[in-house]
């Protein structure tokens, strides 16, 4: 139901026709200020890996160089059990390392996460583990690992998940 | 396949919706005023049920019961009353010009789904929304307590309520499986809803089509809204607070121009919605519930219409005490609120005004937008000196100001770079009614042109 058709001014327009090429112009202006912007960053969007991990695929190749590594990252952390910690290091002055930490930890749902940020003094403190056998996998994102360490699984070379347990061998 | 489970995920909303809206009594209305309404109330519902029935059943049994519900609303809606369900565009009774906008209007909102579908979610489109509609698609269909109490997660905003994910949960039920790509389908429908709302609210309150029409294409090209990070399709919750925020002040602007009462209900059911979609959304309520008091109190209406307040603050109050029921850890994005922390950072008021005016005339960003809702907000302050004014420019300004303000209770110690992160998603709450008030005052503008008033416009409204 409309509502009565009556003006929502209190007070009559005193330059009618001024007003109406002034929105016009206005109109005209917002268009052409926009637009180029509009098409110009639109023009940039292009389909990668569309599937079911359309946008965490697009990131870590981003970040890698390869493909199919949220897959391969998930087939990775499925092979511990559920109740075993992901322990990612991350460097938190590189804003890359960060987004690649929160990825890493967003895939490894279900089981718990905690992100060591290295940057931090004190790090290897909090990040200490008194129990080795709670921990299903290492992950470091733009970090490097102890030397000593055996070899992991690498993506690129941004990206390397251990196995706690081949760690705790060595 | 995937199409046709997304499709019909998305009908269920609709239904839902469609049922409510003709349960509130707002009927007989043209078709795209009907799916603008029918989504933006048909997510809050479908998001609701998901989240209460997860809290009693689990896996296959949540779509089916709400699928049910969907259904009977849908067909109670459609019984409550003998008017048409809807009312489609009639061609002939419109002129070249609105014909000629509709049509890019649908252009535009067809390269928004082409957008959203080449573009990937946005990181806190994963992170903090799409995250919660997977782990809880994993979990038979309710997020479990070690996720609320998971610190190494806590990054994620597991505070943050669940109006976007359980709506991407509801096509995770229809596709069988957690999808991405799917999931970003109901980002483009927020955009079209908000588009489509702009027309049918603008017909509503200046009786007339075109302006209305002009507003909704022009959102298009607005870069924050259709391309800049956090833009409408890359999986934000901003752009859909924005669109629940436009129906609800929307309907209550509607109700102060005709006094009609289903329109006061329908602003009550879009109010209630508000703090479901975001954190803000909570300000938003609040600010939104203060309009209505006013409006009720001006118009010295029944004491019982406060009553439509209530629905926000029990879900507000709801989800709150599920959060401290599942000991959610907290995520501090704001020190707390207290005089030592006001007056300890109160000098940041002054850099935190230039940063805003900085935001506003970044042409990259906005184009030139904030320029023409300034002008708006001047022309209607000094023009229409009534309570629709009132209502519009507060419940414009009043958020941007709660907004500004908060960041003098910033942690970060570059207070200024947590401003640059954040302000223009923000912004894009209040930038669809910003051109809601646009069309408002530029319609006005031609209402002293012979032939072409608002009074003499009656053969070009919707209904």
């Amino acid at each position: 139901m409309p509502p009565p058709r009556t003006s929502l001014s209190s007070s009559p327009n005193a330059y009618p026709k001024a007003m109406r090429l002034f929105w016009i112009a206005l109109i005209g202006v917002f268009v052409a200020v926009g637009a180029p912007n509009v098409f110009r960053k639109a023009a940039r969007s292009r389909i990668h890996f569309a599937g079911p991990f359309h946008s965490t695929d697009n990131f870590l190749h981003f970040e890698t160089g390869e493909i199919d590594v949220t897959q391969k990252l998930l087939a990775l952390f499925a092979s511990v059990p559920a109740t075993k910690k992901i322990v990612i290091f991350v460097r938190g002055d590189d804003r890359q390392s960060g987004v690649i930490g929160m990825l890493v930890a967003y895939l490894a749902w279900p089981h718990p996460a905690r992100i060591v940020d290295v940057s931090q003094p004190g790090w290897e403190a909090s990040a200490g583990e008194k129990d080795l056998g709670s921990v299903g996998k290492f992950v470091f994102c733009r970090v490097g690992p102890p030397g000593w360490w055996p070899g992991g699984d690498k993506f690129g070379e941004t990206l390397e998940v251990f196995s706690a347990p081949s760690v705790a061998q060595e | 396949m995937n199409l046709l489970s997304v499709l019909g995920a998305c009908l269920m909303i609709v239904a839902a919706g469609f049922g409510a809206l003709r349960l509130v009594g707002v009927q007989g209305q043209q078709s795209h005023s009907v799916f603008a309404f029918s989504w933006v109330l048909g997510t809050g519902i479908v998001s609701l049920l998901i989240w209460v029935l997860g809290l009693m059943v689990g896996g296959a049994l949540i779509p089916t019961l709400v699928s049910i519900c969907c259904l009977s609303l849908f067909f109670w809606g459609a019984k409550v009353s003998a008017n048409r369900l809807i009312i489609l565009p009639r061609l002939s009774q419109a002129s070249k010009i609105e014909i000629l906008l509709g049509a890019i209007l649908l252009i535009e909102i067809g390269a928004m789904f082409y957008w959203s579908y080449v573009h990937t979610l946005g990181l806190d489109g994963i992170l903090n929304w799409e995250i919660k509609a997977r782990y809880g698609f994993a979990s038979n269909g309710a997020l479990p307590s070690s996720y609320f109490q998971d610190s190494g997660r806590a990054f994620t905003h597991p505070g943050y309520p669940l109006g976007i994910p359980n709506t991407e949960m509801w096509l995770y039920f229809w596709l069988g499986d957690s999808n991405q790509f799917w999931a970003k389908t109901i980002f483009p429908l927020f955009y079209a809803a908000g588009a489509l709302l702009l027309v049918a609210l603008s017909a509503h309150l200046i009786g007339w089509n075109t302006p209305g029409l002009i507003a909704a294409v022009l959102l298009f090209f607005v870069p924050q809204v259709s391309v800049e990070g956090g833009s409408a399709v890359v999986g934000y919750a901003d752009f859909p607070l924005g669109t629940v925020y436009l129906a609800t002040i929307g309907s209550l602007l509607v109700y102060c121009r005709s006094e009609d009462v289903r329109w006061f209900r329908c602003y009550a059911a879009c109010l209630a919605l508000l703090p479901w979609i975001k954190v803000e959304g909570a300000l938003l309520w609040l600010l939104a519930a203060l309009c209505g008091a006013w409006v009720i109190f001006r118009r010295k209406g029944s004491s019982a219409r406060f009553l439509a307040l209530l629905p926000g603050a029990m879900i507000l109050s709801a989800w709150h005490i599920y959060l401290a029921c599942m000991h959610t850890v907290s995520s501090h994005d704001f020190l707390s609120v207290n005089l030592s922390n006001l007056w300890a950072n109160i000098y940041r008021l002054g850099p935190i005004g230039a940063r805003l005016l900085e935001e506003l005339t970044n042409l990259e960003i906005w184009g030139l937008s904030w320029l023409v809702f300034i002008v708006s907000a001047v022309l209607a302050a000094v023009k229409f000196r009534n309570l629709m004014a009132i209502v519009l420019l507060t419940a414009i300004i009043s958020p941007i100001a709660v907004y500004c303000f908060s960041y003098v209770l910033s942690p970060w110690p570059d207070y200024l770079g947590h401003m640059g992160v954040s302000i223009s998603r923000l912004l894009m709450h209040v930038a669809p009614l910003g051109l809601l008030m646009t069309a408002i005052v530029a319609a006005e503008s031609w209402r002293e042109l012979p032939g072409a008033s608002i009074a003499s416009a009656g053969t070009r409204t919707l209904d």
